[in-house]
C-alpha cells in the first residue's frame, strides 16, 4: 500500500501561500501510483471563505482517494463550519482494502492548542476496537503527539497527548500522521511510526527549511517512510512491522537500578511516611546497585524539609544520584540542594554503564528547560563517554505521560528527544506527572516514574517506584507499588 | 458514539489492549530449577517454553507444585517433563468475553495470545478480572 501524506498547505494567504509548490505536489500525487492521499490539516491560514474556496479547488484536483482533517488555522474565525462545506467531514473512519484510517479533528476554535475531547476520544477508542483486526491501522490528527525538533518552545501540543499515546500503543496503531509544526519528523515508538510531514506550501518553515511531504510504503513486513523536500533532498526510514516480543535469552545480569521521584519529604501529610518506609523495605530486598532520584525530593525547598530528607534518606544505604525538580530549588532550595546533595548535574558510572543527570527546572516555574548550550554540552559528554550503556536522568518528561495534562513539558523537549534518540542513548529516566510509563522511541527506552511517597499521584496502581534491570541483551523495567510491593512489568526491550 | 460508564461493554474490547505484548520464556533445554528461578526473578505465574523461537509449551505455578514437587521430580529434570504442550491460544483480536469463555471451558487460568498464528503474549484470569479499573486508564481524556 502506498500513501501520499502532506500537510499545512495554508491556501489563500497571499503572504505565506506558495501555490506553485502545492501544484507541484498535486502533480506528483496524480502522476504516481498512490493508493490514497492523506492531508493532515491547515487547509487555510485564517479559516476565511476565500481561503477555503482556494483550498477546495486545489484539493479537488487530486485524483486518488483523499482523507482530510482540519487544523488549528482552519478553526480560526469560526472557519470550522466552512471546513465541512468546502473540504469534508471533521472526523471519521475511512476503510480502504485491508487498512483503516481513523481521522480526528484536534483543533480548538481560535486557539493554537489541540485537544481530543472526551466524546471524540471515546469515538476513537470505539473505532480502534471495532477495527482491531485490520492489517493496517492509521490515525490522522493535526497536532503532533510527540514533541517536534527545531520548533523552539514546546507548546501548542495536545492537552491529552499522554492518554492518546497510551491508546495508540495499546491498540497497535501502525502509523500516526500529523502536521502542525512545519518541520518534517519521523519517530518509531514501539511498533507505531509517528510521521510529521512538515508544510507542503507555506512560506513559514522552521530554520530556513523548504516545503516537504512524505511517501509511505507499507506491506506485511515493513513500513517505509520517505520524507521528500522540494529541494530534492530525501530521507528514508525503514521500520519492521513488529519487534521482538518473546524473551528467553537475557544474557548476564549487568546492573540493577531503582528509579524514584517525588518523595516529597516534609512534615506535612503530603509526605506518606508509611508508604516510604514500606518502599524502603522493598528496595532493601531488591538490593540495587544504584538509586536514581528524578526530582521532587522535598515538598518545597526550605531548610526543615531538607533536614527531613537527610534523615529519611539515611534509611537507604545505597549509592544515590539526584536531579532536582522545581520544588527542590524553590525558596532556599538552590543553596540547600547544593549543600546537601552536591552538583545539579550529577553522574554515576560503573564499568561500561553511565548514568548522566540533567538539571531542567526553572526557579518558580513548573515548566522545564535545558537550553541549547547545556544540551550541546550534554551530548558532547555522552558522545565522548566510552561507556557501552548510556543513560540520562532528568525530572521533566520528554514524551507525554498518560493521565496527565501536557503542561509540565520541557520548553525544548523536541530538540532534546531528537538528539537523544539520534545519539542512540540507551535509557532516559524522568520523574514527573505522577504516573509510571515506559516505552521505546527509536532505540532509546524512556521510562517515567510515579511518585514513591507523595499524596499526589495519578495511577490506580498507587504510589510506586521503578525497578530497572540491565542485562547483557535486554533492559527490563517493572513498576513496584510502594506500599504492598506488588510488581507489574512495564516492558522488556532488546539492547541495541 | 459510545456512552461512558458501561462496565459490561469492556468485555467486548479486543484482548490486544490489555496485554503487555511481551512474553518471558526459557528454552526447552532448561531444567525445572532454571525455569522456576526465572519465574521468581520476574515474579510471573507462568513461563513459556521455546524451541528455537517457537513456543512449544507453557508451565504455570500450579504445574510447578503439582507436576514437579507433587510428583517428586528432580529440579534437574527437563522443563519439558512438566510443561503443557497442548497450547490453548486466543487471537489478539478476540474480545475479552471470548477469552474468558474459552478459559472457563478449558478450565485454565492462563491463556496465550496469538497474532497471525504467532504467539505474542499471555494473559491471566487475574489480569482480566482487573479490567474495569485498567479500562479507566485510557477512558479519561482531560479537557
Amino acid at each position: 500500500m502506498k500513501i501520499f501524506h502532506f500537510s499545512d498547505i495554508h491556501a489563500g494567504s497571499k503572504k505565506h501561500f506558495r501555490e506553485e509548490n502545492l501544484l507541484h505536489i498535486i502533480d506528483e500525487i496524480n502522476s504516481g501510483d498512490f493508493d490514497l492521499a492523506i492531508f493532515t490539516g491547515d487547509a487555510t491560514n485564517e479559516g476565511q471563505r476565500h481561503e477555503y474556496e482556494k483550498a477546495s479547488k486545489l484539493l479537488k484536483t487530486i485524483e486518488v482517494p483523499l482523507v482530510s482533517i482540519p487544523g488549528n488555522h482552519d478553526a480560526r474565525s469560526g472557519g470550522i463550519k466552512l471546513f465541512e462545506e468546502y473540504i469534508g467531514q471533521q472526523n471519521g473512519v475511512y476503510e480502504f482494502k485491508d487498512a483503516v484510517i481513523i481521522y480526528v479533528n484536534s483543533a480548538i476554535g481560535d486557539s493554537n492548542d489541540g485537544r481530543v475531547g472526551r466524546v471524540k476520544f471515546n469515538m476513537l477508542k470505539k473505532a480502534l476496537n471495532e477495527h482491531s483486526d485490520k492489517a493496517i491501522k492509521i490515525l490522522a490528527i493535526h497536532h503532533h503527539i510527540l514533541p517536534i525538533p527545531m520548533s523552539g518552545r514546546e507548546r501548542n501540543v495536545l492537552a491529552n497527548a499522554g492518554d492518546l499515546l497510551d491508546l495508540i500503543q495499546r491498540s497497535d496503531v501502525d502509523l500516526v500522521v500529523s502536521g502542525h509544526r512545519h518541520y518534517p519528523n519521523v519517530y518509531e515508538v514501539e511498533n507505531t511510526v509517528f510521521i510529521n510531514a512538515g508544510t507542503a506550501s507555506s512560506e513559514k518553515t522552521r530554520y530556513g527549511d523548504v516545503n516537504s511531504y512524505c511517501i509511505i510504503d507499507i506491506d506485511e513486513k515493513h513500513k517505509k517512510v520517505t520524507t521528500k523536500r522540494l529541494n530534492g533532498e530525501n530521507s528514508v526510514h525503514d521500520f519492521p512491522r513488529t519487534s521482538k516480543r518473546i524473551f528467553s535469552d537475557f544474557g548476564n545480569h549487568a546492573f540493577r537500578a531503582i528509579q524514584l521521584s517525588n518523595t516529597y519529604f516534609s512534615d506535612t501529610s503530603s509526605f506518606l511516611s508509611q508508604h516510604y518506609d514500606e518502599a524502603v523495605k522493598s528496595i532493601k530486598s531488591l538490593d540495587p546497585d544504584l538509586l536514581i532520584h528524578c526530582g521532587g525530593i522535598v515538598k518545597e525547598g526550605i531548610p526543615r524539609n531538607y533536614d527531613s530528607a537527610i534523615g529519611q534518606l539515611k534509611k537507604l544505604e545505597y549509592p544515590m544520584v539526584f536531579t532536582p525538580a522545581a520544588r527542590d530549588i524553590n525558596y532556599m532550595g538552590y543553596h540547600l540542594f547544593n549543600r546537601h546533595f552536591g552538583d545539579l548535574d550529577q553522574n554515576y558510572s560503573e564499568g561500561d554503564i553511565l548514568f548522566q543527570g540533567l538539571s531542567t527546572p526553572q526557579y518558580d516555574s513548573s515548566i522545564g528547560v535545558v537550553g541549547e548550550t547545556e544540551r550541546k554540552a550534554l551530548l558532547k559528554r555522552l558522545n565522548n563517554a566510552s561507556c557501552e550503556f548510556r543513560s540520562v536522568f532528568l525530572h521533566h518528561n520528554i514524551i507525554p505521560i498518560p493521565h496527565s495534562r501536557e503542561k509540565g513539558l520541557l520548553e525544548d523537549a523536541g530538540d532534546l528527544l531528537r538528539e537523544l534518540v539520534d545519539a542512540e542513548i540507551d535509557l532516559v529516566l524522568t520523574g514527573t506527572s505522577y504516573h509510571a510509563y515506559a516505552t521505546r522511541v527509536g532505540k532509546t527506552v524512556i521510562a517515567n516514574v510515579n511518585s514513591i511517597s507523595s499524596a499526589y499521584q495519578r495511577s490506580r496502581f498507587g504510589n510506586s517506584f521503578n525497578l530497572i534491570d540491565i542485562y547483557e541483551k535486554a533492559i527490563v523495567i517493572s513498576e513496584i507499588n510502594s506500599f504492598w510491593g506488588k510488581r507489574r512489568l512495564l516492558g522488556i526491550w532488546e539492547r541495541k | 458514539m459510545n456512552k461512558q460508564s458501561q462496565p459490561s461493554k469492556s468485555l467486548d474490547i479486543p484482548v490486544r489492549k490489555f496485554i503487555t505484548k511481551r512474553l518471558i520464556a526459557v528454552s526447552k533445554e532448561s531444567t525445572i530449577q532454571e525455569a522456576a528461578a526465572r519465574m521468581c526473578k520476574f515474579e510471573i505465574s507462568s513461563i513459556a517454553i521455546l524451541d528455537d523461537e517457537k513456543v512449544i509449551g507453557i508451565v504455570t505455578d500450579k504445574d510447578m507444585k503439582k507436576r514437579a514437587l507433587g510428583e517428586g521430580r528432580s529440579p534437574k529434570d527437563s522443563i519439558k517433563e512438566i510443561m503443557t504442550s497442548d497450547l490453548v491460544t486466543v487471537d489478539i483480536n478476540s474480545t475479552i468475553k471470548d477469552a474468558l469463555k474459552l478459559m472457563s471451558k478449558k478450565r485454565i487460568k492462563h491463556i496465550l495470545i496469538s497474532e497471525q498464528g504467532n504467539i505474542v503474549g499471555i494473559t491471566t484470569r487475574n489480569d482480566l478480572e482487573d479490567l474495569d479499573l485498567q479500562e479507566l486508564e485510557t477512558l479519561i481524556a482531560r479537557d
